[in-house]
Parts: structure tokens; C-alpha cells; sequence
């Protein structure tokens, strides 16, 4: 099979991919959608079900798309080489999702925030305190690891076939990773000692902005990343 | 003290060779967003990558990269 050839294969495959990862977005979109359509403020058997199959469907297409991916050998070197910027950009188009990440679990934040300020209770979720309290703050751990995971990924090419590494860890990325963590880190620290600043008149407002200044920084570091790669393709 | 940045003349000797950044790129190993950087002056690049890039243009270093007082 000619380089040609290859390419294109991984081309379909990497767009049936992207479409995939859009269809497990809009199934679990829909069914958090559903679940709290039908709690109007109390989880009841529907919003489980609702809950459930949309649980299953972003797990069914999660593993559908493993199953899917490229094996490491179809990014022979020369492949790699041809299709660097390609790469590239792909990753660097996938960062912007993160701001909108932030603004969609940004409701969820401050609802679990809320829940855990007043001290939980069985109001929301219709279950015993201190399960629904650890429900919440699993809730909150997840999001904001899968950032966490997501961003390693994307910016160090953690998770990628070995061959693929390389392009995605060059030295120009590199020396954009270094800005784009810097950004990052500025912000936290900007944001983190105005939350502390806010702390000390009402400690209330602390626990509601900590969230915010952990998704904000890196979703920040996200974008100027982003931003970098785009200039770097522009300039010439 | 003075700023020192880089100069380079990577453009020069890579029209000289009738490549395109991304034919460079590839000849280097690196992606063309690389060649466009550096000859952009936007990223300085590691002693590595300099004489990885003077030794596929087929020119020393310091013909290819210079000092420049700011």
C-alpha cells in the first residue's frame, strides 16, 4: 500500500473517530439533559433510567472507539513525517474545547458547591446525605480530572501511539508547552490569591471560585497553546 | 548589557535550494511549522536542531545563524 493509500485510510478513520467522539458528547449531553428534566430537584426512577442509558451509550461508543483506533504500526515513521503539521493542528484544535468544557460544567460546579456549602441533605439527588454529598464531590473529582487527563494528553502526547510521540513532543511544542504552563500558572496564581483575598471577607465565595480557578488555569494554558500552534502555522 | 537575539538566513538558503518549508521539514525531520518559526525569528532554535538544519542545507552554522545586538 502506497504512503498515499495509508493516509487516506487514517484520514477516514480518524474522522469516523471524530464523529464518534461527537455522537458519545451529544448521548451523555442528552441524557444529564433528561435526568434533570425529569428530577425537577429529586432524582426519581427516570432520571436513573436516563441517566443510566446515556451512561451506557458514552461507554459503548468509549469502547467502540478504542476498538476503532489505528494501531501503532499504521504510523510508520514516514507517515509520521508527512503528517506532522497535520498532527499538530489537529491537537491544537482539539484545546479550544476546553473553555467550553469549563462553561459546561460550570452549573454542575456550582450546584455541587452549593450542595456541599449547605451541607448536602437529601433534597437533590433523593439519596442519604453522606452519599449524595460523596456523589457530588465524585462528580467534581471526575471533571476535573478528565480535564487534567485530557490536557497531559493533548500537550505531551501521553496516551498516543509510541510513533506518533515524537510529532506530538517536538521541540517547538516543547518550547509552546513551556509558555502555554506559564500562562496557566500566572493565572492560577493571579486567580488563586484573589480567591484567597475573597476568602477572608466571605469564605463562601472561596469554595465557589476554587473550582473555577483550577478549570480556568487550565483551560487558559489550553488556549494559549492553541493560540502558539496557530501563529506558528500563520507566520510564514 | 545587550540583548543578543538570533539571526538567521534560513529563507536564503532554502530558496537557494529550491525547497519549500515543508520539503525542508521533512529533509530535517522536523515539521514545517518548525522552519516557519525559526525563519520567522518566533523561535529560537536548540543547538541540535541549528546544526541538524545547517547540515541538511549543507552550510556551517554560523553561516546559517548570526548574533544581532538589540
Amino acid at each position: 500500500m502506497s504512503d498515499e493509500e495509508t493516509i487516506a485510510r487514517l484520514r477516514y478513520k480518524e474522522r469516523r473517530a471524530k464523529w464518534g467522539v461527537y455522537l458519545v458528547a451529544l448521548a451523555s449531553a442528552s441524557g444529564s439533559a433528561a435526568a434533570v428534566v425529569c428530577s425537577r430537584g429529586r432524582m426519581t426512577p427516570a432520571s436513573w433510567w436516563a441517566l443510566g442509558v446515556a451512561g451506557s451509550l458514552v461507554l459503548a461508543g468509549l469502547a467502540w472507539l478504542f476498538w476503532q483506533r489505528p494501531s501503532a504500526a499504521a504510523y510508520g515513521p514516514r507517515i509520521v513525517a508527512r503528517r506532522t503539521d497535520e498532527i499538530q493542528s489537529g491537537r491544537s484544535r482539539q484545546l479550544w474545547v476546553f473553555p467550553i468544557e469549563v462553561l459546561c460544567l460550570a452549573p454542575q460546579i456550582v450546584v455541587a458547591t452549593q450542595y456541599l456549602l449547605n451541607r448536602g441533605g437529601p433534597k437533590l439527588l433523593g439519596l442519604p446525605r453522606g452519599i449524595a454529598t460523596t456523589s457530588y464531590l465524585v462528580v467534581i473529582a471526575i471533571g476535573l480530572l478528565t480535564m487534567v487527563v485530557v490536557t497531559l494528553m493533548m500537550l505531551m502526547g501521553v496516551g498516543y501511539p509510541s510513533t506518533i510521540r515524537p510529532a506530538m513532543d517536538d521541540e517547538l511544542s516543547r518550547s509552546q508547552r513551556t509558555k502555554a504552563i506559564e500562562s496557566g500558572f500566572l493565572t492560577s496564581c493571579v486567580s488563586g490569591t484573589a480567591t484567597f483575598a475573597a476568602g477572608l471577607i466571605e469564605p463562601r465565595w472561596a469554595v465557589f471560585a476554587l473550582p473555577f480557578v483550577v478549570t480556568g488555569s487550565i483551560a487558559v494554558a489550553a488556549v494559549h497553546f492553541a493560540m502558539l500552534d496557530r501563529r506558528a502555522s500563520l507566520s510564514g | 548589557m545587550a540583548e543578543r537575539g538570533l539571526g538567521n538566513r534560513l529563507k536564503q538558503a532554502r530558496t537557494r535550494l529550491n525547497l519549500t518549508q515543508a520539503e525542508l521539514a521533512l529533509l530535517a525531520g522536523v515539521s514545517r511549522k518548525t522552519i516557519n518559526t525559526v525563519e520567522n525569528g518566533i523561535f529560537i532554535p536548540s543547538t541540535v536542531l541549528a546544526l541538524a538544519l545547517a547540515r541538511t542545507l549543507k552550510m556551517s552554522v554560523e553561516e546559517l545563524f548570526y548574533l544581532v545586538e538589540e
